[in-house]
Order: C-alpha cells, then structure tokens, then sequence
C-alpha cells in the first residue's frame, strides 16, 4: 500500500512537474503562430445571409509585430492597397492619385465587407503581450484534445477585450476562438478548417470567421503560396509601394 | 471625338507592347426630384470607363473616361453642361527608384477634409448632390520619397481656371480666367499624423497660396487645413481654414465633424442666384457639417448629415440610405431639406424646400 501511495505522489508531481502553465501554453501558441515575415495569396469568401457568396483576392506581406501591407487583385477591387504600420492605416484606391490616411479607430471596422476586421487581417502581435491568461479546462475539437483558455485583456486599447482559445495540445495551434466584447457579448468565433505544416511551423492555412451577431455571416479566408521568415525589404512598406 | 480616338490609340499601342490592359467600368444613373411650385426632373445618366496599363515595371498609363447623358443642364452637375464623352484622365506615370513622373491629365487632390477642402486646390469642390468624377487637370508631376512615408511633389498647371483661388468673390468672375500653376507639396509624417506644406504661385498673375495641412489620430481621427492666399498685385489677402474629427464606437456608429471659415466670404448676398455660376462651393464665412452614420450591415448604412451657414443660419439637412442591391450595385436614396430666410445660403428661393435624390451605381 505505501508503495502504491509512494508512486501515486511521484506521478502526481511528474505531471505537475511537467504540465505547462497557461502562459507557457499561450507563449507556444505565438512562437508558432507569430512570424518574423509572412507572405502569401488569400482568397477571402464572404457570405451574407442569403446572399450569394462573393470572393476576393490578396496579395498580403506582414513584417514583425506592426508592418503589413495588402494588395486586392480580384477584379473589381484590382488596385486597392492597405498599408498598416502599427496603428496606423493607410489607404489608396485603384485610381486615386494618392494615398490617404485612415483614422485609426476604423482598424475595428470590417475589411472589404468580410468578418475580418483589418485589424484581424493584418495583426501579428504576440498574445501573451495583451492578455492575461487562464486555463479552464480541456476539450475535445474536431477529436483532437485541446486546452481551453481564457484570455482577459490587460492594455486599454483592444478590439477584443475578452477571448476564449481552445488550443491543440499537440501542434499549438488555436483550432478555435471567441472573441467577446467588453460587456460579455460574443462577438465572432473563428475555426480553423485546415493546417500545413511550413518552414517547422504549422500554419493555419484555411480559416473560418463567423459574425455571431448577425445569422448566416461568416467569411472563409484561404491562405495560398505561403512564405514564412523570408528577408523582406522595410521599402514594402511604404507610400511609394501604395502609389506605385 | 478626338479624344476617344486618342484613347483608343493609348489602348492598342499598350497592347502592341504586349502588356495586359486592365479595365473597370461603372454605370451611374441619378436622379432628383424637385418640389417647388410643380415637380421638376432632373436626370443624369453616366457610363465611366477606366483603363489601365503597365508595358514595362516603371511605366504606367492610365486614362478614365465618361458619356454622360443629361436630360437638361443644371447647375447640380456643375461639370456637365452637356452630354458626350469627357477624358477625366490620361496620364503616363514613370516611377525609377524613388520618384514618380506624371504627364497627361491628372488629378492632384491635396485636401484632407471630408466637405471643405480649401487646398483642393486643382478638383472642383462641391456638396452638390451627386458622387461623379471630377475631369483633370492638364500638367506635369514630379514626386519624390524621401521616406517611406514622406515625400515632396511640384506640379506645373500650363492653364488652370483660378477664379477659386481669387483672395475675394467677384461678380464678374463669370467667365474664365486662366493662369499658369506651379506648386509644391511636402508631406512629412510625424507622429501619427500626416502634414502638409504647400505653396502654390500664380505665374500669371500676383497671386501666391500657402497652405498647412494635418491629418492623423488622437484617440479620435482629425484633420485641418489652412489655406492663405496673398496678390501682391493687388495688395490683398484671404484666410481659409477647415477643422474636422471623426470617431466610430459600439462597432456600428460613426460621427464626423467638420467646420470651415472663409475670411472672403460673405455674410448675405441678394444675387445668390448671380454667384452660383461662379465655380465656387461655398460663399458665406462661417460653416459646419456634422454627419451620423450608422453601418447595420456592411452592405446596408444610412445616416442623417447637417449642413450650416453659421452666420446666415441657413442650413440644409438629409436623411440618407445606401443599400447594396446586387454585389458591386449600390442603390442610394436621400431627402434633401433646405431651410433659411430669404436669400440665405441654403434658403428655399432656388430649389424649394426638398430635394428628392436617389441614384444607381454599379461597378463591372
């Protein structure tokens, strides 16, 4: 019997040795999900209610925490060009002569008429930076075992105050996600539909944005000829590229 | 007819350099209904079409144009006093390395404010009751990057209508009066803010402008210009300056703010109706537009806008809503109330209390 017990208390602290901490968790989300440089092609499908799907087509370039830059390049939108470094959004038309500053509380709004916000789109930060973080349990998604955390903000300025991630155990990556607003509210919950393993990395390549505040919204962005961690250039990110 | 034989050549030279041609289209039809005394019509009908055209990595050529069809000239549509085709643009753009060479017909468009844009110095401005596209203007471009996000850009304007430009409204500026332009924008970003220096002299004529411009964030968004212009010929001067902010919360609200003052302008006018055919937006000293949107979906968003005279308390108010009927096709409907005394600004006298507006844009 005391043998038994004895080896019950080790196990016990072999678990509790080598369990990972919600932080530690969450840090592992972003070393995997953060990059240095990311390049690809999305094909974003938004669908409204009845409405029949419409498709949209990007170039798009992010750089660090705060430099991201995206192209369209589906007819109709060919031309439009984004700029973002940090909070600040730049803007040109097709046709515009020039490009234009947006304010920077508009980095909340929609981009192009999808579930994603250009915030969303174009954010490469670390998630350990913002949030403080809890470990609420462990659930089963699409049959893999993943840990369930709770993320509550802690910088003022934040599109999503509150956020619920559940977490593959396995790969890190953050197979499904809810984004609350500062009252409780359930604002979007994203899923991932496919992931690829890239450059070490495994990468969400297929995703699925709902607007839980309206029936039937959601948005499916593909991510197609991704690159990560190559060298690319500060001039990517300018006002000339904008206006080229 | 000239004109669109000219374009046609652009079009098959840039295909015999083998370069893709792009090109988008869009089809806009307004109309508005005008309650005073009996119901007037008024009608426009526009099919736009730009190209766009890359042979090489550094050149660019780029062209748009319109046919529009009106069922009687207005003074609603200031560019149009007739139907057929207007060239809005034909440019070439060169971009080596850090600058950028622009020749043809362009439109420079250095004003930050959403109505009052007093150093939109080269595109008509008006708040007039439509969403066109504004012709050109003939000249030379050349901007430089200094950085990734400032730069400095001279402009040369061979001919250029400048009654707008005039320190003070004349009742004789009916007609034209054309002048060589030449100007220089430096856009510096500091901060989180964009800034403008501008200045922009009258080769023809004593006429000089300066100008500041800002446009940038501070937790909401802001924005101004000041424009001064100063004739030393005739030893006179005029301030003008615009102030706006913008905010949007609870994920569907947006407010915009925007004041505007005009030392040169007037505080009554009797022969308002005279004025109008001067290619002037506003004529009065002191206005404010304050506008409330709200964006249900992002297909469906509609929204109240104030529009005032501050001196003459003449001010005009619509309700407004756009709706997206077919993807790329936006069906726009608004009630235009006009309210003042007597020979206001805004006053009732030229078009009655309402205008009923609603309008047809679909892109291809």
């Amino acid at each position: 019997m005391k043998k038994y017990m004895l080896f019950l208390l080790l196990l016990f602290l072999a678990v509790n040795l080598f369990a990972l901490t919600p932080k530690e968790i969450l840090d592992r989300v972003d070393k995997n999900m953060v990059y240095r440089t990311i390049k690809y092609v999305g094909i974003m499908t938004i669908k409204k209610g009845r409405r029949k799907p419409r498709v949209k087509k990007f170039k798009a370039v992010a750089k660090g925490r705060d430099k991201a830059f995206i192209e369209f390049i589906n007819p109709g939108d060919r031309g439009t060009k984004y700029l973002k470094l940090g909070d600040e959004l730049w803007v040109k038309g097709a046709y515009a002569e020039r490009a234009d500053k947006i304010s920077g509380h508009m980095l909340r709004e929609s981009m192009m008429g999808s579930d994603f916000s250009y915030e969303d789109t174009m954010e490469n930060e670390k998630l350990i930076d913002k949030y403080n973080v809890k470990l609420i349990g462990i659930e089963k998604i699409n049959g893999k075992e993943c840990y369930k955390l709770e993320l509550v903000s802690k910088v003022k300025k934040i599109s999503y105050p509150k956020r619920i991630v559940w977490v593959d155990r396995n790969n890190f990556v953050p197979l499904k996600e809810q984004f609350f607003a500062l009252s409780g509210m359930l604002l979007k919950e994203m899923n991932i539909l496919e992931i690829k393993k890239i450059g070490g990395r495994f990468v969400p390549v297929k995703i699925k944005m709902e607007n839980k505040q309206r029936k039937n919204s959601y948005t499916i962005l593909e991510m197609k000829k991704v690159v990560i961690d190559a060298p690319l250039s500060n001039s990517v990110f300018s006002k000339r590229n904008l206006e080229r | 007819m000239k004109k669109f034989i000219l374009i046609i050549l652009l079009v098959l030279a840039g295909k015999t350099l083998l370069a893709e041609i792009f090109w988008d289209g869009r089809f806009y039809q307004q109309s508005l209904l005008l309650f005073k005394q009996d119901t007037k019509y008024i009608g426009l009908t526009v099919l736009d079409l730009k190209l766009d055209t890359r042979p090489t990595d550094i050149l660019r050529i780029r062209s748009e144009m319109e046919y529009a069809l009106l069922n009687q000239s207005s003074s609603f549509f200031i560019d149009y006093s007739s139907d057929g085709v207007t060239v809005n643009s034909l440019n070439a753009i060169i971009m080596p390395g850090n600058f950028k060479f622009a020749i043809g017909r362009f439109l420079p468009n250095w004003g930050k404010g959403k109505i009052f844009r007093p150093l939109d110095i080269f595109r008509p401005q008006t708040y007039f009751l439509n969403m066109l596209c504004f012709q050109g203007v003939d000249g030379f471009s050349v901007k430089y990057y200094l950085s990734n996000l400032s730069s400095v850009q001279f402009i040369a304007i061979p001919s250029f209508d400048v009654r707008n430009l005039m320190p003070h409204i004349n009742h004789s500026f009916t007609n034209t009066i054309n002048h060589t332009l030449a100007g220089l924008n430096l856009e510096i970003h500091i901060a989180t803010v964009d800034n403008n220096i501008i200045f922009v002299k009258d080769t023809s004529a004593g006429n000089n402008i300066a100008g500041l411009a800002f446009k940038g964030d501070a937790i909401i968004g802001i924005w101004g210009e000041f424009f001064y212009s100063f004739d030393n010929k005739i030893k006179s001067d005029n301030f003008r300056g615009t102030f706006g902010a913008d905010y949007s919360f609870a994920k569907y609200f947006f407010m915009s703010l925007e004041y505007f003052y005009d030392e040169s302008g007037l505080k009554d006018y009797n022969d308002y109706i005279d004025l109008m055919r001067i290619p002037r937006m506003t004529f009065g000293k002191e206005y404010i537009m304050f506008d409330f949107n709200v964006l249900t979906y992002e297909e469906l968003n509609y929204g109240i806008t104030y529009l005032g005279n501050l001196i003459d308390k003449s001010f005009i108010l619509f309700p407004y809503f756009r709706y997206e009927i077919i993807e790329n096709g936006i069906l726009g409907i608004s009630l235009y109330h006009f309210n003042g005394k007597s020979n206001r600004e805004f006053a009732p006298d030229k078009y009655g209390n309402y205008i009923f507006n609603t309008y047809l844009n679909i892109r291809f």
